[in-house]
């Protein structure tokens, strides 16, 4: 073994691991064409490396590794994987924000106080004139489908010239009275699927607030209701036009769709029918993690989207197609 | 991370799911046994969760979990100090005798526990870069972050690893190992 094989054999192992300037691996390379012994040494590092991948640990882990774990995680942090209630809507927004929205309705119902002696909320009662406090009624299936339809304005607000946003989304708010079954479903103490709707609910009084305030960005929202997984639908352009929407139903007659699509529509059905799974995310890892198809598929680059539509408070899926190719870019076509 | 933080039970399960098995291989490699690797990794686990919000994601997360399974091996090493000393004395008189033997009648199962005494023999950091280098695929900054070092440091380990090992298991790198390679 010469000088330059010492040399060259302390740098093989950054050689075989592709760590060296060009100029100095093209040097081993050289070297390696003329001398048996150094490649030889190149050749048993790499069966190095095979032997520590084949070489598993006889002992595989045991299958009740997961409750195990589960189960420490839980004697050592009670109240553990209960989620807990994200922050108010209020709560997230600045101390400044906070004492402005605070000031304001100290305002309003010292104002109520003084026009009417009852409290904000309040109603007159044509046969009277008096007012009373009778709260409205929460209707969670009406209460749904507006805010979808409200959800769908805000999903392509960048697509409405400035100037329409406000009063398209102020139409939607005062046709449904959205904030005030917002409110009484905020003020129900038993809630159906209480999650979704409060979901709902927050953001739909978010929108109000937005309105209200002079000067605030409106897509802000957009990117507010596509953070918190209430807006991914992708509506139909002809709703532009009107400031409607209402969701494709799938036609009965409609043929079979395929079995790719069908396996991508149940996941996605099993999605939207499950509480604990609200995010779009949620939805494109079991798409991509749960699905044979998805797995076999996964070294092309598989792109998706599947578009779930919400109807009068249930979800239904009504259509769904797969692309395939192209950079993997989850995140399109789905609300719940 | 950010939902387990927010003790999302189904995101811990699902990085659970995906890391257990990296976790208790490379602990079984790091403490060179099963039954305490298990008990590690499933502390690993549990301080995965504890620290969740302290997660910063501009590191890769895996660095971040191997990190600490690192720390937690290393904690019971030190523990077992004399102990694992004399571990890795015998897992040299193994190796030692493993270069002895006749490696053309070696079955796949005994090469891998050569292999495997053989790894245990060489000291820990050296030992770790290798594991995580050759088993994990990490890149030297990856295994620099896992075990808090430069990738220089990453690299010389590395090469130290490599040397010790290929002297070890001489008899089954050397040219004409083939069949050795294949019984694997």
């Amino acid at each position: 073994m010469t000088g330059e094989c010492e040399r060259v054999r302390r740098l093989l192992g950054p050689f075989v691991d592709g760590r060296l300037q060009p100029a100095v691996r093209s040097a081993i390379v050289l070297h390696l064409r003329e001398c048996l012994e150094c490649i030889e040494e190149v050749r048993a590092l790499k069966r190095l490396a095979a032997f520590a991948t084949a070489a598993e640990p006889a002992e595989r882990l045991r299958p009740d590794f997961a409750a195990r774990v589960r189960a420490a995680v839980l004697r050592r942090n009670p109240g553990a994987f209960s989620t807990p209630r994200p922050l108010l809507w209020w709560r997230r927004l600045p101390f400044w924000a906070r004492s402005a929205v605070g000031a304001a309705a100290a305002a309003l119902l010292l104002l109520g106080v003084f026009r009417a002696g009852y409290s904000v909320g309040s109603e007159r009662t044509p046969a009277t004139g008096r007012w009373t406090a009778r709260a409205p009624e929460f209707e969670p299936e009406r209460f749904t489908r507006a805010a979808q339809v409200l959800l769908a304005d805000v999903a392509y607000l960048d697509r409405v010239a400035e100037p329409l946003r406000q009063p398209l989304l102020a139409a939607k708010l005062d046709r449904f009275d959205l904030p005030r079954q917002a409110h009484a479903c905020l003020a129900r103490p038993a809630l159906p699927a209480s999650r979704a709707f409060v979901d709902l609910a927050e953001f739909v009084i978010q929108v109000d607030v937005a309105l209200a305030a002079a000067g605030a960005d409106l897509l802000d929202l957009r990117q507010l209701a596509l953070d918190r997984g209430l807006v991914a639908v992708e509506p139909p352009a002809a709703a532009a036009v009107d400031g409607d929407f209402e969701p494709e139903l799938l036609p009965a007659q409609r043929p079979a769709p395929r079995p790719e699509v069908a396996e991508a529509l149940d996941l996605a059905e099993r999605w939207v029918d499950d509480p604990r799974q609200r995010s779009l995310d949620d939805l494109m890892r079991s798409l991509f993690e749960d699905s044979s198809l998805f797995g076999a598929a996964g070294t092309q680059g598989p792109r998706m989207s599947v578009k779930v539509f919400a109807i009068s408070g249930s979800v239904r899926v009504t259509s769904g197609t797969l692309r395939y190719g192209g950079d993997a870019a989850p995140g399109s076509g789905a609300s719940k | 991370m950010r939902r387990v933080a927010h003790r999302d039970g189904r995101a811990f399960e699902e990085l659970l799911a995906r890391y257990a098995d990296r976790i208790h291989g490379f602990l079984t490699h790091s403490l060179r046994d099963a039954v305490l690797a298990d008990d590690v990794a499933q502390e690993t686990f549990v301080r995965m969760y504890e620290r969740a919000s302290s997660y910063d994601p501009a590191h890769a997360f895996a660095v971040w979990l191997f990190r600490i399974a690192r720390n937690l091996a290393i904690d019971q090493l030190r523990r077992r100090g004399a102990q694992e000393r004399g571990m890795a004395a015998a897992g040299r008189a193994a190796a030692g005798s493993a270069v002895a033997s006749p490696h053309a009648s070696l079955e796949g199962k005994e090469l891998a526990e050569q292999f495997a005494a053989a790894l245990g023999s060489i000291p820990e950091a050296f030992r770790t870069a290798f594991v995580l280098r050759e088993v994990e695929g990490m890149s030297y900054e990856e295994i620099a972050a896992v075990t808090e070092t430069h990738p220089k440091t990453v690299s010389t380990r590395l090469c130290r690893a490599r040397e010790q090992l290929r002297e070890l298991l001489a008899a089954y790198l050397g040219p004409g190992v083939r069949r050795a390679e294949e019984a694997l």
